[in-house]
């Protein structure tokens, strides 16, 4: 797509150029903060008090609805390959939590669970179903000539698992984690929104907008990102390293 | 162990007959080479005394429990270690240097440390050789074993398996009648159907 | 890399978008019009000729907004007249579901007259350096504390309950917690405060359970609730508590904010205008009946829902220094909770329109 580093460097001016003048149109300057005021809001933001502890809060919560959903869309995934009785069983659940809009699971929610609750659960409804399908595609995909090898060589099935099915899954559980992450992150923050939930960083954006704060506003949707994309980048480290440790075994 | 009869065989594939009431003693313990043109039903033979493929009619038996086989496709773990490959069937019964002394006589002393989707053909092929004898079966069904290997690896090979193959049952399919005299053992020719 | 690219890109995108839905085309300004007193004198009683017609007063527009509750309810008999051409000055109306849609209106120009919180009024009017001003008290409190049974008698029996709200972040958030700070009880640590985004959903909750649930809401959400919730009781007034507290100022809701331009340009419709508000808000108060209908009419609220709530709305027409005093004094109040809640100061003098 984009060419050498010098030509990405200029479109990202030519961007915050663009962004500059649109928020000099607008005119009224806490309606739209320009990226002067939103990098200068940036600076002193992370050493307000409270900062570090709402940036842990929501973090937390939405790292911790990522991982149930990974852990338990493998183990799901797996049982589900080995017994389709299982697969058809799941399967209603995993429609309906695809199709269904995330605001309409967000206000639904919102009914019976508490702030805290709601960001991990809502993350977690998000990853759930792209890792599930996607870890059940790299099973069911498998090939079936190194499964008849195993089977007549009898291995058991730990062993298969490793050898056969890891590597298979490997570069589908990949894919869906680097989308399932960000999905997270923006499902998570948006329950947080909706919920205003305390502490968290939905709610700080919440706050921005009633009381007018774009360059918080947006200042914070810089740090969401960021914190986003470096998650992403430990995580997907972090599998392969585990995938390249299972490949040593 | 006990020979290994096949009676009466019949099997077809999509309307196709391969065999048509085959009637065949594998002897145990001793080496039979199965030769024949292509088409003939030789990796059906091999997966059918396997357990892999069931006959249409007839009875197979005699067989023993546990089978090893060297396929036509290589049928490796291609992000793995040759050692780990062998490994992968074996368990703990192989020790890792015993799995290493094996890969060595077979010419792949210097591979050890490369997973083996970056060795090449007739490697890879050797690595499946060394999986089925150290498995330790007392069935070893060859199948087209020795395709892709140049003459002195060739040789290598065999004598391998000639040397750890003693007092097993050995079926080995191939094109190769220099082969089949090499291996020494009974011939067995398919016809075609 | 990417990621930080393909950020900007989304910001400067919206930022486009934005700048293309703010920036509307300059419209001609309307020229504003005397009013033409037709001239009376008084006829010779002789011979009655017919009398001239008196040349029909040019009536100045006065472009009203509202947000979809109890704070535009005072209006409505005004907005009735005015189709009917009853009205000295001309309105136009449009309500709105939240105040993201209409302040950037009122901020632009295309709209003079907004009724709404009063601490929106004050961020606005710091944030736009003045632009805005407040002219009336338009709604006092509207939350009230209610509960599903009979558990809670006082204010101390409110310790270690769960409260279940909606408003957070505005007026009902801070009146709240400044109430049970007020007596004596910590809201971050002796109770829990579980906000929830739409009256509804406290509605539902409660209807769940059979076990007494104590919440607080906002009219005509209260009504609502009486009907569907069996043996809800309204346990605490909360602007009648506030007053108990005699702090020198009562608990707002919201206000009529207009444009300062506007404040300065048309000074005299602005003043019919608040004559013609205030009886509108008298007329509501005094014929609730036939104000529900109304109600209903401009799609605020079920008729039959609005009958029973107008009483409990605390609409009011409050001006002038009595609205200033008040104001200030509560305005003090939310600065000491969250300087943000207000603008982050305290607006100067400038800040009401004393007409």
């Amino acid at each position: 797509m984009a060419k050498g580093p010098v030509q990405k460097a200029l479109a990202i001016l030519a961007a915050l150029i663009v962004w500059q003048a649109a928020a000099e149109l607008v005119g009224i300057d806490f309606l739209l903060a320009s990226p002067l005021q939103v990098a200068a809001r940036l600076a002193t933001i992370w050493r307000e008090s409270g900062f570090w502890s709402t940036v842990a809060f929501s973090m937390s919560r939405i790292v911790g609805g990522f991982m149930t959903a990974f852990i338990l869309g493998i183990v799901l995934a797996l049982l589900a390959g080995r017994f389709p009785l299982v697969e058809t069983f799941l399967w209603p659940y995993v429609v309906t939590i695809r199709s269904v809009p995330v605001a309409s699971f967000i206000i639904i929610s919102l009914i019976w669970l508490t702030g805290r609750q709601l960001a991990v659960f809502i993350s977690f409804l998000m990853v759930f179903p792209m890792i599930y399908a996607n870890v059940l595609q790299g099973i069911k995909s498998a090939d079936g000539r190194l499964l008849e090898m195993t089977a007549l060589y009898r291995v058991p099935w730990t062993r298969r698992l490793l050898y056969v099915y890891a590597p298979n899954v490997q570069p589908y559980l990949t894919s869906a984690c680097s989308v399932a992450l960000g999905t997270a992150w923006k499902a998570g923050v948006a329950a947080e929104v909706i919920g205003v939930v305390d502490g968290s960083i939905g709610e700080k954006l919440y706050e921005s907008k009633i009381y007018f704060m774009t360059a918080d506003l947006l200042a914070w949707t810089v740090i969401i990102v960021l914190i986003s994309v470096l998650f992403e980048k430990l995580f997907l480290f972090l599998m392969k390293k585990a995938f390249a440790g299972m490949e040593k075994l | 162990m006990t020979d290994i009869r096949l009676e009466g065989i019949v099997k077809s594939f999509d309307g196709r007959a391969v065999f048509d009431g085959l009637t065949l003693t594998i002897p145990a313990g001793e080496t039979t080479c199965v030769m024949g043109p292509s088409g003939c039903g030789k990796t059906t033979l091999l997966n059918i005394l396997a357990g892999l493929v069931k006959p249409d009619g007839g009875a197979v038996t005699g067989v023993p429990e546990r089978v090893a086989f060297v396929f036509q496709e290589d049928r490796l773990c291609e992000a793995f270690l040759a050692v780990s490959n062998v490994r992968l069937v074996t368990g703990k019964r192989v020790s890792r240097e015993a799995v290493a002394a094996a890969l060595g006589e077979l010419g792949l002393g210097e591979s050890l440390d490369q997973p083996v989707a970056s060795f090449s053909g007739g490697m890879k092929r050797r690595v499946a050789v060394a999986r089925a004898v150290l498995y330790g079966a007392e069935l070893l069904l060859l199948d087209e074993a020795f395709k892709g290997l140049d003459e002195e690896r060739k040789r290598l090979t065999m004598d391998y398996i000639k040397a750890h193959t003693a007092g097993k049952t050995v079926v080995c399919v191939t094109h190769d009648p220099e082969e089949a005299a090499y291996l020494g053992g009974r011939i067995v020719e398919l016809g075609t159907p | 890399m990417k990621k930080v690219l393909a950020l900007l890109l989304a910001v400067a995108l919206m930022a486009a978008v934005l700048a293309g839905c703010a920036k509307q085309e300059e419209e001609p300004v309307e020229e504003p019009v005397k009013q033409e007193e037709p001239a009376v004198e008084p006829e010779p009683v002789v011979e009655p000729e017919p009398e001239p017609e008196p040349e029909p007063a040019e009536k100045t527009t006065i472009r009203l907004a509202g947000l979809k509750g109890p704070t535009s309810i005072g209006m409505v008999k005004l907005l009735d007249d005015a189709e009917n051409g009853l009205t000295e000055n001309a309105y136009e109306f449009q309500m709105a579901g939240s105040a993201d849609e209409v302040t950037p209106l009122l901020l632009k120009g295309d709209i003079d007259v907004l009724a709404a919180p009063v601490n929106l009024a004050s961020v606005l009017y710091n944030k736009s350096e003045g632009k805005v001003q407040l002219m009336a008290v338009n709604t006092l409190g509207v939350i009230y504390l209610v509960e599903s049974g009979e558990t809670v008698e006082d204010w101390d029996a409110l310790r270690g309950k769960t409260i279940y709200a909606t408003g957070k972040g505005s007026i009902p958030q801070y009146a709240l917690e400044y109430l049970l700070a007020s007596h004596g009880i910590d809201p971050a640590a002796d109770v829990t405060i579980d906000w929830k985004s739409e009256p509804t959903e406290v509605v539902s909750l409660m209807k769940a359970t059979d076990d007494s649930v104590v919440a607080m809401l906002p009219q005509p959400y209260v009504t609502v609730a009486q009907t569907q919730v069996e043996g809800l009781r309204v346990v605490f007034d909360l602007t009648k508590e506030w007053d108990a507290l005699n702090i020198g100022c009562q608990l707002i809701t919201a206000g009529l904010i207009v444009r300062a331009d506007f404040a300065k340009d048309h000074p005299e419709a602005l003043a019919k205008f608040l004559e013609e508000y205030r009886a509108s808000t008298e007329f509501v108060n005094a014929n609730v009946e036939e104000a529900a209908q109304l109600v209903e009419k401009y799609d605020i609220v079920k008729a039959a829902v609005a009958q029973k709530a107008i009483p409990y709305c605390n609409i009011v027409c409050i001006a002038g220094e009595e609205m200033m005093e008040s104001v200030q004094g509560f305005l003090e109040i939310l600065y000491t909770l969250n300087p943000q809640a207000v603008g982050g100061s305290l607006p100067d003098d400038a800040f009401y329109h004393l007409g």
